[in-house]
């Protein structure tokens, strides 16, 4: 016997499925609440979040941020680095420019510059290059739902499920009947069944949100080298550890084009479907491909 | 010590000609004359940041904690809890700062910080104001501020004995855009008040897993009937006080009504709580409940000429379409709920206009908590009284106490102000 408690949060609507129990309900919101916490304080969409505020001062000067955001911040610069800069965290002004961000398309575009960071741990700040805006929507979720799987596992809970809109999952030991926790998912070669237990998946595809413009669709997924459309892989699925690491990974495995030059030490299973890259190979005993339907 | 300026109250024609004249109408509701405000610290660089501790590390203090990263005159350095979990787990977000276990030792060992935050569980303001008033220091205490009028009283005359600044943490009276709404209500704007409304809904049980029997009664608190004041009281007092500010006067009666509807977990503190808060002839309707996050947080100024709505770091005014016209709202920001549309009210509009910037005021770029945390701390570094005293917390706590007492008894209730 399971319970299920939910709550908008990231964008989306975020799950946590435990056994049920007297505590359940209040074990849930725990978790819920830091999730809650990490919205309001990454939210680009809000003014008065803690990311509003980096993006709206950073390019004076450095700004102070909490030591678990300046972590996040740290953890996404290493991840830039690892990935060759297909994960990016400063996209924001791009996506404005594009219209990914209420605003309308941009049609005079300007020569790309890579946009990026500089950290001081020092002082515990962050500056901002010119181009830069802090847009997290390629990790937040997974670095929120990392922080309500720990808030989980302080009160002892064995057995639980995190999922975030579904693209974004933290499985914390089996399921009740000790049977893995099991994710399906649709891809262009067929479904791809996943079966979990204490890692984190991600599943990212380009067409998730795509918009019209006068030259035709447009996906949200960019080349943060190019500032143009990515074209890597069309799904990529990744699994590790920690859903930061998926999170993340699952983007930037759609701007590569194949293999990164370093196999990530921070994933245990990954497909990017079209560019054919694996590791930990798919049809394993973790993954599993259905023919298509 | 100099007493603040209180604003004059501004007739509805000076509000109208301010109004209607310069900027070329474009702007907007006239600002008074300030002799400090939160904004007019924002980039100032005379003044050297201000260390400040702070005690209680709940999900209060939690967003405490983020706020003061962005105060750029506040420097977290000590953190204090008696909850060793907690305490920990601060270690993470506020790196730098020092941890303590309990008040005394963060006394002994750091005398020299002389700003003090309190966020721990009401019922347990009263020693803490009393002893860090009482040894000279700054101190910012949570709202409400007691679950009984005497210890409200206490906190009051410990904040007026003491020779530090003394604010406390209702929301209102800091805010921006809640400043620039009451100059709206203040100066007419609404005509005749015909009644406020507010509410407070959120799905959240209130359940705290503490692990343990002991860490669960202690972090519990707010579902003890011996240690709570209830919705009515821990999140009513917020929202009382914009009433009580607004009218500035004291609400005299009040009558409740609530249950157990959404938590059926063996609680016997009601989970949802409509008060209704008289002053006078003049009803204030407030609605709480645990179980629906329909609404939100929103309070209502209600007038003949048009309503006042806020919602934490937005504002809007809805006219009524014989009202006369303003100046100002003809170049308005407007906004469609349903079939109403409001004017945004934007906080230091005049500015932004100046500077062609106005619809990057839409919101505000920090929360309600950030506003009244940075005012606290600029009176303390200036020497000017906080804008939210701790009289005025009292006197809205005292409407909160005498609610819950309502909702329990199911009988009217007259409202007793501290004696302060």
């Amino acid at each position: 016997m399971v319970e299920r408690f939910a709550r908008e949060a990231m964008g989306t609507r975020v799950e946590i499925v435990l056994p049920a129990s007297a505590d359940a309900r209040a074990i849930a919101e725990h978790a819920l609440d830091a999730i809650t916490e990490w919205h309001d304080r990454l939210s680009a969409f809000d003014r008065a979040s803690a990311l509003s505020h980096i993006n709206r001062d950073a390019h004076q000067r450095p700004v102070r941020v909490e030591g678990d955001l300046f972590e996040l911040l740290a953890r996404c610069a290493a991840l830039m680095g690892a990935s060759e800069g297909a994960f990016n965290p400063c996209l924001g002004r791009a996506m404005h420019q594009l219209g990914f961000r209420d605003d309308a398309p941009n049609s005079q575009q300007e020569p790309w510059s890579v946009p990026g960071m500089a950290l001081d741990a020092g002082t515990q700040t962050v500056r901002l290059t010119d181009a830069a805006e802090l847009d997290l929507g390629a990790c937040a979720k997974g670095w929120a739902l990392d922080d309500a799987a720990h808030a989980l596992r302080e009160h002892d809970i064995t057995s639980a499920f995190i999922h975030a809109g579904t693209s974004t999952s933290v499985a914390i030991g089996s399921r009740p009947d000790g049977a893995p926790w099991r994710v399906r998912t649709p891809a262009p070669t067929g479904p791809i069944t996943a079966d979990l237990a204490d890692c984190a998946l991600s599943i990212s595809a380009p067409h998730g949100r795509v918009i019209g413009t006068d030259d035709g669709p447009r996906t949200h997924v960019l080349d943060p080298r190019t500032g143009r459309p990515a074209i890597g892989a069309d799904t990529a699925l990744v699994i590790g550890p920690s859903a930061f690491a998926t999170d993340a990974w699952a983007t930037a495995l759609l701007v590569l084009r194949g293999a990164p030059a370093t196999t990530p030490t921070d994933l245990t299973h990954a497909v990017a479907t079209q560019s054919g890259w694996t590791i930990g190979g798919r049809d394993t005993d973790l993954l599993h491909t259905e023919p298509p339907q | 010590m100099t007493d603040l300026p209180k604003p004059p109250p501004v007739t509805r024609r000076a509000f109208l000609t301010q109004a209607a004249g310069g900027l070329a109408g474009i702007a907007l509701i006239p600002e008074f004359a300030k002799a400090r405000t939160p904004a007019s610290w924002a980039g100032r660089d005379d003044h050297e940041a201000m260390d400040v501790a702070l005690i209680g590390l709940g999900k209060q203090g939690r967003a405490i904690i983020g706020e003061l990263s962005a105060i750029e005159h506040a420097n977290l350095v000590a953190v204090c809890d008696i909850d060793e979990r907690r305490l920990n787990a601060a270690k993470r977000r506020a790196a730098s700062a020092e941890r303590f276990a309990s008040v005394d030792a963060l006394l002994a060992e750091r005398p020299e910080i002389i700003a003090y935050i309190i966020a721990t569980p009401t019922h347990t303001h009263r020693p803490l104001v009393e002893q860090l008033c009482a040894a000279g220091k700054h101190v910012y205490c949570e709202a409400p501020l007691a679950t009984n009028l005497e210890d409200c009283t206490a906190i009051v005359r410990a904040g007026a004995a003491g020779s530090g600044i003394a604010g406390a943490g209702l929301y209102a009276r800091a805010n921006p855009v809640y400043n620039r709404a009451w100059e709206l209500v203040r100066s007419g704007g609404v005509e005749d008040i015909l009644t406020l409304r507010a509410q407070r809904h959120e799905r959240t049980s209130w359940r705290v897993p503490g692990g343990s029997p002991d860490r669960d009664r202690a972090l519990n608190w707010r579902l003890d009937p011996d240690r709570t004041i209830g919705l009515a009281g821990e999140w009513g007092t917020h929202q009382f006080d914009v009433a009580m500010w607004m009218l500035d006067k004291a609400p005299t009666s009040v009558r409740a009504h609530g249950g157990v509807r959404a938590y059926d977990d063996g609680r016997t503190v009601y989970d949802t709580v409509t008060t209704d808060l008289f002053f006078d002839d003049l009803l204030f309707q407030h609605s709480a409940t645990l179980g629906s996050t329909h609404g939100r947080t929103q309070e209502s100024v209600i007038g003949t000429a048009g309503t006042v709505r806020l919602a934490g770091t937005h504002a809007w005014f809805f006219k009524e379409a014989d009202a006369p016209t303003m100046g100002w709202e003809v170049y308005a920001t407007r906004q469609q709920f349903h079939n109403d549309e409001g004017i945004i009210l934007i906080a230091d509009a005049t500015k932004l206009a100046s500077q062609g910037k106005l619809k990057e005021g839409i919101g505000l770029p920090h929360s309600p908590l950030y506003y009244a945390l940075s005012d606290w701390l600029a009176a303390a570094i200036d020497g000017y009284p906080s804008a939210t005293s701790l009289e005025d917390a009292a006197r809205a706590t005292a409407a909160g106490i005498a609610a819950h007492q309502a909702s329990v008894t199911g009988e009217t209730v007259d409202v007793v102000m501290p004696k302060v």
